[in-house]
């Protein structure tokens, strides 16, 4: 829909703009600066700052020009003498108790109120009493807060109250006593850390960075996030081949998700300088023996020499090659490619926690993007819990909400935190989510699934009749829980509602890793066999397997000992975990923030992921070492050690990548989707049989809990890389409040080391 | 010409040149006789840097990086830390503190921009001058060759007197 | 925004509660009951409902007695934090049995605000916002109670006490040590 423009006068030009434009946004886009530390485009309004003060002509006396939507003809004045003298005394008012640290503030460099002082210099402070003091203190293992830096200007408490819906943090106190704070002290959140980020001074700090170095002594690389599926653009901040800090890409520039990141993407990074990082190529010379460091020439030879007798006595069919939905895109192709050309088997599989596989074979409706779902006007979401394992998607839910008012609906087994906000949420017996597919797929079989379901027949159908009636768009949402054909059935769904003026369903799947979706693309997952299957193959049918990454915990429960059986065992890991144990040769592999590549998120945006800092020690990127591995074998990949190389290969050989190039996915402002092919409608009648006998079969027993699952009980899981973060120790531990918060907890208290070893077999 | 011709001529000219010398003889003299005799220098002599401690003898550095990113040649490096001790035990006067302070004298112009940035006055410009070392890697000085408590002072100069009319000796040369 | 806080518009949050709440008797109940009548808004009440969790729970808002305001009210925590501390008749913190708060704004600053609470530091050795280690006394500085014609004053519980001197201040404090004064709270 065009906007109606309207004509604004500014400082005595004439401006068109869209009616119902905000008045700031207009004065900066025509390149006038107004100053403003409260105004945030995407937060609510709070006009504390008094900072963007403009004079509009017929307004009695200044306007903050954050509130002032544009009116046709209104005659705006930014710049005069009046106005200055009025932005002035407010920067001396925020002065007035700020105190004189800058050179110990972790802001210092970065921070708005130092520029805004900086820029226009000659300001002198009046106020001779005493300032306010505070000493600073820890609010959380991962929020540092120094309350009298704080100027009020709230964003920390709009963006915990609208983005995360937590509502942690608020400013308690009156007057100049006002304090920005939580109740008891101790903050007890997702801890994503997103007031840290918007924070425009120093109050809220990252405590994980805390007096490490300064801003501008950090080179900055814009990259990927290593996490979850959303993601997110960040800034890897790095300073003498360490990476220091990561933070989110750019406020002013309107990336996939802003300045919003959750606390593995802020936090997490310190296990890429981690010490235990695997420095050298290891060798197990003898089964049974021990990991003993190579170089890499010998590690090589030794590799292939062993690979190819595998190869000579049990042929190609005898080795499996399982990828990472870690890895990038580049290195999943590299295996794709030794599979299939060097070794010569089917038998490649991804370490996925879930196959997407029936999904994209049926894809009948486009993928969502982030911004879609911030526009919908119907969300369903089957099964999954975005709030813990997909952060960005479970903040444009909320945004669709609260802002867009969207509605939501929510049919999961466990009363999620995203319950809230539901407009209808559906608790079902856990495990059943396939029966709520099928009753969405079939009116006719919504009686059986209501039982199997445990929920009333009349709920379903309202769900049924809401997407009949929605307008606009309708997000179709699922997690892990689906098995093939309700999935098959999902990606068909919009066929199944058929056309409607002014509906578009859009589908979501929200796998867990951050290439889940590439792997898919690739076709890694469409091997012949499936991560447990290839495990149960180990020793019998299969003699060797090469393993970029490791099994999940997952696939080893119950398994442990299948790895044990294969003659030789090729894993390419950044840690020592419960795959490396068994392998006879561990190569080191380069972390995210050491290669270059991509990453393809749920919404199908390929996006790049940056070298920040060289390989640590030894180290090399997956398809370097895969490449080398082949060219022992004697086949040469043609890569020339270059990953454009190799992405300029892959995108012509995947259909859904045809055309992408590096360059093309530069700009992070405008992600790159890939092509996901569309199939029309199809018959699905046999899925449908299979789903209902599914269904018919599931036993009528099962728990429902009625207990919501803490913040966190996801998010601060130990993995294999979040248990080398000190910080996540204490979160898994429940948090607990340290005696004085003074002083940073980790100094404070010892973490148990029964939780390392956990974290240890965690694998994922 | 003759050779009585030559013996005359070069006789008056050693005459003329022994004359000056023999008539500054008696005159003050300029020379030091380095390392004998220490040099003197001025107040405001960029020698090398002195890192400063309080009076309780902490250091008065919090690592704001802020001579690092004045200094032209990019010779001073930092890591900042965190120090949690109570406030007497602390190394600095501040909860953060330079754990490393690095001053490359091989690059090192002494243009004293770093002292001029310094907001806690940690760190100025002492007045040892002899950095000369066998091996370039020596050039490298850190925390230990820098603090005032630790740095070893030359005997080989004298600091001028705030009133001593250091600069007019030369000007009559 | 605005639009939240209308009746028929729940917060999007989940309240979320310390794990202990505070009982209370049938009395303190039907009292709670009525204040709650008085406002349309559940969450209006907060005030007079704060007031009788003070005085019930020693004084201040306990996290029991917040677990209940926020159970009661439908409030989060984070909002009665906000109230409870804009407030200084609101104790966050535990307070002792007579609570001085000795005006500092104008008025009362002009007349000898400073050598009243100098006087009362010094008599009681602790310092505004703390409490005397027997709990009897709490002496802190609040902004104008609007007794600014007979500055400088204070208040003991609920009660004013007026064109304060030294001599009177001592003359208080004695009658809080002897438990002649009621502290208009207990």
């Amino acid at each position: 829909m065009p906007a109606e423009l309207i004509k604004v006068t500014i400082n005595g030009q004439e401006f068109e703009t869209d009616k119902g434009a905000r008045l700031i946004d207009v004065c900066r886009e025509k390149g006038f600066a107004i100053p403003s530390f409260c105004y945030y485009a995407d937060l609510a309004l709070q006009a504390s700052c008094r900072m963007c003060l403009v004079r509009i002509e017929k307004m009695p006396k200044l306007q903050t020009s954050c509130t002032i939507t544009c009116t046709d003809g209104m005659i705006v004045t930014t710049e005069s003498e009046e106005i200055e003298k009025a932005q002035r005394g407010m920067v001396e008012f925020l002065l007035a108790n700020h105190p004189l640290d800058c050179p110990v503030c972790d802001r210092g460099g970065e921070c708005e109120l130092q520029e805004m002082v900086f820029d226009w210099g000659g300001l002198e402070e009046r106020f001779t009493e005493k300032k306010n003091y505070a000493p600073e203190k820890f609010l959380s293992p991962i929020v540092a807060n120094d309350p009298q830096r704080c100027i009020l200007c709230k964003r920390c408490t709009r963006v915990c109250d609208e983005w995360m819906g937590e509502d942690a943090i608020e400013a308690g106190g009156r007057g100049s006593h006002t304090v920005i704070g939580t109740y008891g002290g101790w903050l007890n959140c997702s801890q994503c850390g997103n007031c840290i980020e918007v924070c425009p001074t120093g109050t809220l700090l990252d405590a994980t960075y805390r007096h490490q170095t300064r801003p501008w002594e950090l080179s900055r690389t814009i990259s990927t996030c290593t996490f979850c599926s959303d993601g997110c653009q960040l800034s890897v901040g790095s300073r003498g081949g360490e990476v220091m800090r990561v933070v989110a890409r750019d406020r002013y520039v309107n990336g996939l998700n802003g300045e919003f990141l959750c606390i593995k993407g802020r936090f997490a990074h310190p296990f890429v300088n981690h010490e235990e990082r695997l420095r050298t190529p290891l060798i197990r010379y003898k089964k049974g023996g021990k990991l003993i460091p190579a170089t890499w020439d010998e590690a090589i030879r030794y590799t292939a020499a062993k690979l190819r007798a595998v190869l000579d006595a049990h042929g190609g069919e005898s080795v499996g090659v399982v990828g990472s939905p870690r890895l990038t895109n580049e290195a999943n192709y590299a295996l794709l490619k030794f599979a299939r050309e060097v070794v010569g088997t089917n038998n490649y599989t991804a370490t996925e926690a879930f196959s997407l596989v029936p999904f994209f074979e049926n894809l009948g409706a486009p993928l969502a993007t982030h911004k879609d779902i911030r526009h919908a006007k119907t969300i369903l979401l089957i099964g999954g819990e975005p709030e813990e394992l997909q952060p960005l998607t479970g903040r444009q839910i909320r945004q669709a909400v609260r802002n867009g008012g969207a509605k939501l609906v929510i049919i999961n087994s466990v009363p999620i935190r995203l319950k809230h906000a539901a407009s209808q949420f559906i608790q079902i017996r856990p495990g059943t989510e396939d029966a709520a597919v099928l009753a969405l797929a079939s009116k006719d079989d919504a009686g059986v699934a209501a039982r199997k379901l445990n929920v009333e027949a009349g709920a379903l159908e309202q769900v049924r009749q809401h997407l009949n009636d929605a307008q606009g768009d309708v997000i179709v949402m699922f997690g892990g829980e689906l098995g093939a054909e309700a999935q098959s059935l999902l990606a068909q769904l919009s066929f199944t509602f058929g056309e409607k003026e002014g509906r578009r369903f859009l589908l979501h799947p929200l796998p867990l890793f951050n290439n889940s979706l590439g792997v898919h693309d690739l076709g890694l997952m469409g091997g012949a066999l499936n991560p447990l299957e290839i495990l149960d193959a180990a020793g019998a049918q299969l003699r060797a397997m090469y393993v970029a990454g490791s099994f999940l915990r997952t696939h080893l429960e119950g398994r442990e000992d299948a790895l044990s059986k294969l003659d030789f065992l090729v894993v390419q890991e950044l840690f020592q975990t419960a795959t490396t144990e068994h392998a006879d040769v561990v190569f080191p592999a380069a972390s995210f923030a050491e290669v270059d590549g991509t990453y393809t998120n749920n919404d199908g945006f390929v996006q790049r992921v940056r070298q920040s800092i060289p390989p640590i020690h030894q180290s090399k990127p997956d398809w370097m070492i895969t490449a080398m591995l082949a060219d022992a074998l004697g086949t040469d990949f043609g890569f020339q050690m270059s990953s454009s190389a190799v992405f300029l290969e892959l995108a012509k050989q995947i259909p859904a990548y045809e055309g992408l190039r590096y360059p093309l996915l530069k700009d992070e402002s405008n992600p790159v989707q890939a092509r996901h092919a569309l199939v029309g409608q199809r018959d699905v009648s046999a899925q449908l049989v299979e789903l209902r006998s599914l269904v018919e079969g599931i036993e009528e027993t099962g728990e429902t809990t009625t207990q919501t699952p803490p913040v966190g009980h996801e998010l601060f899981k130990l993995g294999t890389l979040t248990s080398k973060v000190p910080q996540f120790h204490l979160l898994a531990a429940g948090n607990p409040e340290p005696e004085s918060v003074l002083i940073s907890p980790l100094y404070q208290i010892t973490i148990d080391p029964a939780l390392r070893d956990e974290a240890a077999v965690a694998g994922d | 010409m003759s050779i009585i011709g030559d013996v005359i001529e070069s006789t008056k000219a050693i005459i003329k040149g022994m004359s000056v010398t023999f008539a500054k003889i008696p005159q003050q003299k300029w020379t030091v006789q380095y390392p004998e005799e220490p040099v003197t220098v001025q107040p405001r002599y960029r020698g090398m840097h002195l890192l400063h401690v309080d009076e309780l003898g902490r250091e008065k550095c919090v690592a704001c990086y802020l001579c690092a990113a004045a200094c032209p040649s990019d010779c001073i490096y930092i890591v900042a830390a965190d120090d949690p001790r109570a406030p007497t035990e602390r190394t600095g006067v501040d909860e953060r503190y330079a754990s490393v302070y690095n001053i490359d004298y091989g690059r090192c112009i002494f243009c004293g921009f770093c002292v001029e940035a310094c907001p806690k006055d940690a760190i100025t410009h002492g007045y040892n001058f002899e950095l000369s070392v066998y091996n370039r890697a020596d050039l490298l000085k850190t925390k230990d060759d820098l603090l005032i408590t630790k740095q070893k002072q030359s005997l080989n100069y004298r600091v001028a007197f705030a009133d001593e009319d250091v600069d007019s000796e030369y000007k009559e040369v | 925004m605005s639009q939240q806080f209308l009746p028929d518009n729940p917060l999007p949050q989940e309240v979320r509660v310390p794990d202990e709440m505070a009982v209370f008797s049938p009395e303190v109940e039907a009292e709670i009951d009525r204040h709650l009548a008085k406002y349309p808004l559940k969450r209006s009440a907060i005030l007079p409902l704060m007031f009788i969790v003070q005085r019930e729970r020693a004084g201040f808002l306990d996290p029991p007695g917040v677990a209940y305001l926020a159970n009661r009210l439908g409030v989060r925590i984070m909002d009665i934090w906000e109230v409870a501390t804009f407030y200084s008749m609101i104790n966050t913190e535990p307070v002792g049995m007579y609570h001085l708060q000795i005006c500092r704004t104008l008025s009362c600053k002009i007349l000898g605000a400073g050598t009243i609470t100098e006087h009362c530091t010094r008599r009681l050795g602790i310092k505004p916002g703390e409490t005397t280690p027997d709990k009897i006394f709490s002496l802190s500085e609040v902004e104008c109670l609007g007794s600014c014609g007979t500055a400088p004053m204070m208040q003991i519980g609920f009660d004013y006490y007026e064109n304060l001197t030294t001599g009177k201040v001592d003359e208080l404090i004695e009658k809080c040590r002897s438990g002649e004064l009621s502290n208009g709270v207990r």
